[in-house]
């Protein structure tokens, strides 16, 4: 599932793209923020229909989570710290990989892909993502 | 059931059988002025030898192979002794080409007079531990002879934490000729490097004796999150006389800070413990005593002794187990998996298949 969809900007629908779009319509988006006042790397929290959401831009990108950590339910979005990936490349070496990003909870420093919201490290549970799009300069997302 | 010891010791009995087999200019050295001596200052209790094992004509049983079979090969059912030999003499040495001399005449003499002498013995290749590169050189020169099982590593407390990369020579052999490195601690190293115990300066033996599970989580937990086994995947490494009732403790401790922390151990793959499971093993001797026997057999539970333990007797010494000291409520298999399987997987043996059956039942005896 996308995160940064712009679903319109299509050609001419297929009847199987037709009725993506159609789903993609009934969806319920709400705005929740301007773009610009999403700063690279550094959350936002946000309140939308009682749930804490972090808001994360990465780029042109907006992700946006659950504000809470599967593994002890630490605020997670809120003061966590966003980074590129530390690894190794196939001989061993060490890389920095600014494209894949990884959020780490404030609590306990646990570290989650952004993408996917899966723990880097295998354990049980994972962030909970919502779908996003931003138009227009517009971060809307999907309760 | 055969039996695979993984520690046995034993000595020359007296100078004049190792010595030809020293170079020069150490056989010159050695002979004038005896080995040089790295003394622990503590007190050492007859070699820290079972009384029982001293002969008649007052020498010890470990000094000669006749003895050794009355005393222990033929007593349980030995099908492999690893002759794990004397450290003192090269462990800690500061010059190292000293410590390599001495290392291959002790290798050399081991190979002619003690595995030669009992198709149950065999042996591991002794190497300088403060020169990797000199170490390497060793293993190159031994590997492959059929009585040769394993890289003895004298522990610990070396000069950088085990997992270093300045130790990578000595892996590379290691894991190039499939040959474990086998660790077991030394007093003498110990001292060379300043430190008995990891806070400095033990005033007794007894002190030493009971924190070297400290030094092998410290060199356990440097090998596992340096990434070696990712560098090194053929390595395996021995744990030997440091019990392992300290195991789910660093097992848990690792996974878990790793989780928080991983970005400082970038190499690893896998959880920390996972890299324990495939790649070490840990001698059972000194095996812990607890008041309730069940406690014991409940850390043979949650450490999957079935798959990392391996039995050691560390004959002759005072703190010797029999292979009867496992807890009683071990299933079959797990009982034989420590006593034999496990070691004989090690060591390139074949391990003779068997019917599934349950690992581990309830504890209690
Ligand atoms: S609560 Fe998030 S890492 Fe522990």
């Amino acid at each position: 599932m996308s995160n940064t969809a712009s679903p319109s900007a299509t050609a001419t629908p297929t009847p199987a793209a037709a009725s993506a779009e159609a789903a993609a319509v009934e969806k319920n988006w709400t705005e929740v923020a301007r773009l610009d006042s999403l700063q690279p790397g550094v959350p936002k929290i946000i309140l939308v229909a009682g749930k804490s959401i972090g808001l994360i831009r990465d780029k042109n990108q907006v992700h946006a989570l659950l504000n809470y950590c599967p593994h002890a339910g630490a605020p997670v979005c809120t003061k966590a710290r966003v980074s590129g990936f530390v690894g190794t490349d196939s001989d061993g070496n060490l890389t920095y990989n600014e494209e894949t990003k990884v959020l780490r909870c404030p609590w306990h420093h646990w570290e989650f892909y952004l993408a996917t919201g899966l723990p880097v490290v295998k354990t049980r549970g994972r962030l909970k993502r919502f779908d996003v799009r931003v138009r227009e300069g517009v971060v809307e997302l999907v309760m | 059931m055969s039996l695979i010891d993984c520690d046995i010791h034993f000595a020359p009995a007296h100078k004049e059988e190792w010595l030809p087999y020293l170079d020069e200019p150490y056989r010159s050295e050695v002979n004038q002025f005896g080995p040089r001596v790295i003394s622990s200052g503590v007190r050492w209790e007859d070699g820290g030898n079972r009384w029982d094992t001293v002969l008649e004509d007052g020498r010890n049983g470990a000094l000669d192979v006749t003895a050794m079979r009355d005393q222990l090969l033929d007593v349980y059912g030995h099908r492999l002794g690893l002759l794990t030999g004397i450290n003192t003499w090269h462990a800690g040495q500061p010059d190292g080409d000293y410590a390599a001399a001495i290392c291959r005449a002790f290798n050399d003499y081991t190979l002619a007079h003690w595995t030669s002498a009992d198709e149950r013995l065999y042996t591991g290749i002794h190497v300088p531990n403060l020169d990797p590169e000199l170490a390497s050189r060793e293993v190159e020169r031994l590997a492959g002879h059929p009585k040769i099982k394993c890289v003895f590593l004298p522990a610990t407390a070396g000069r950088t934490p085990l997992g270093n990369p300045a130790m990578a020579a000595l892996f590379k052999a290691c894991a190039k000729h499939g040959l474990p490195l086998h660790l077991h601690p030394s007093t003498t190293v110990m001292i060379a490097n300043g430190s008995t115990i990891p806070t400095g300066m033990a005033r007794n033996f007894l002190q030493i004796h009971v924190c070297i599970p400290q030094f092998y989580m410290s060199d356990l937990v440097s090998l596992v999150l340096e990434g070696t086994f990712e560098k090194y995947p053929g390595l395996k490494v021995m744990f030997i006389e440091g019990g392992i009732c300290w195991l789910p403790h660093v097992l848990w401790r690792m996974d878990k800070e790793y989780k928080a922390l991983r970005q400082q151990a970038p190499r690893l793959k896998r959880l920390p413990s996972e890299y324990v499971y495939d790649h070490v093993r840990f001698g059972t001797q000194p095996l812990e005593e607890p008041d309730k026997p069940e406690h014991l057999a409940q850390i043979f539970n949650m450490i999957q002794a079935d798959r990392i333990v391996v039995y050691s007797s560390d004959y002759p010494h005072f703190d010797f187990d029999e292979p009867s000291f496992l807890p009683k409520t071990l299933g079959e298999t797990t009982r034989r998996r420590i006593l034999h399987d496990n070691a004989a997987e090690l060591f390139g043996l074949p391990v003779p298949a068997v019917s599934e059956e349950k690992t581990m039942e309830p504890a209690s005896r």
